[in-house]
């Protein structure tokens, strides 16, 4: 059980704990764990040009939709316009993305190395080579697999929700 | 005419693909589609899109698999040469080893797909879906349709009483 000194150096060390101060290192380290803002409020520009083209109104303000049920579903429906842009974007950044590049070269050169004349008819080295050809080999297709699988879950989720907005829309305008 | 900006298409492509043929699918999408408004347009350009992503897997399976078939021929054609070096020990006078031919390509490509198998299995889970998706965006976009000449075909009616 912790004791009460030990309570007490806790209470001091926690006084002396360094976290960021300034509004700048407080801003940066409210990002710290960012990693692609998928699931953030889409731009705000984003969500207006959609809801002028949606509208037809070149000079629509998002406000001014909220107080009927109409307005609302088309700011609802730019809103999940603009969060596809954004996953289609990001997944489309995946895609682009070299594999682990250095993984890969590390592959080719056992790979490499179990050819080698040295080694051909080396029976324990060819097992030991192959082992750490599939270990590579999985690890390379977990890590593509991982970031493949969250683009493409966020791009679903956007799909969905943007047709939920959509029928919503095509029912009040109807 | 499509929703979006040349800026916009090149976010959704690689760099290994190009964004005029992106376009020019559009183009043709909505010229056999014939959307009139935004909402029509976009959702030509989403299944546009769905197409395109089905073409990318399709290409990048097809390309693994050739990749792959030609590092295998080239393996086996490696490791029969050797085979042949060690032979001519015994009898110097043996032919020289002839390349794998076309005739055991099936046989290179089949080792090459259950080599890749969980990419292969990605890119075709990954068709299917697209395909799913593109089917269901067709769907939404003759809703649209059906309903715009519907209100066309009330407001009509109310002029003509």
């Amino acid at each position: 059980m912790t004791s009460p000194a030990q309570i007490q150096a806790n209470r001091r060390n926690a006084r002396r704990s360094t976290g960021p101060r300034t509004p700048l290192g407080r801003q940066a380290s409210s990002q710290n764990a960012r990693r692609h803002g998928l699931t953030a409020s889409p731009p705000p520009d984003g969500i207006l040009s959609h809801l002028r083209a949606i509208t037809g109104d070149p000079s629509a303000k998002p406000e001014a939709y909220l107080a009927s049920p109409t307005g609302a579903a088309a700011l609802a429906l730019a809103t999940a316009e603009a969060r596809l842009d954004q996953a289609r974007a990001h997944a489309a950044t995946v895609a682009a993305r070299q594999p682990m590049q250095a993984l890969r070269e590390e592959v080719e050169m056992v790979a490499d190395t179990l050819l080698d004349p040295e080694f051909r008819f080396d029976l324990e080295a060819q097992v030991s080579g192959q082992r750490l050809l599939l270990r590579l080999e999985n690890f390379a297709a977990l890590d593509d697999e991982r970031s493949l699988r969250s683009a493409r879950r966020h791009l679903s989720e956007a799909h969905a929700a943007r047709r939920k907005a959509l029928l919503n829309y095509m029912r009040l305008m109807t | 005419m499509s929703n979006t900006t040349p800026h916009a298409l090149a976010a959704l492509t690689t760099p290994d693909e190009d964004t005029g043929e992106l376009e020019a699918l559009i183009a043709a999408l909505t010229a056999e589609l014939d959307p009139r408004t935004h909402l029509e347009r976009r959702q030509v350009e989403l299944i546009a899109h769905a197409e395109w992503e089905i073409s990318r897997h399709r290409r990048l399976s097809a390309g693994l698999l050739t990749s792959e078939t030609e590092r295998i021929r080239s393996h086996i054609a490696e490791a029969e040469a050797s085979r042949q070096s060690l032979s001519n020990f015994r009898n110097p006078n043996a032919p020289p080893p002839e390349p794998p031919g076309p005739e055991r390509t099936g046989e290179f490509a089949a080792r090459a797909y259950a080599n890749g198998l969980n990419f292969h299995a990605h890119h075709e889970l990954s068709t299917e879906r697209l395909e799913a998706r593109r089917r269901q965006l067709l769907r939404d976009f003759h809703e649209l349709q059906s309903r715009r000449e519907r209100a066309a075909a009330a407001d009509a009616e109310m002029v003509t009483e």
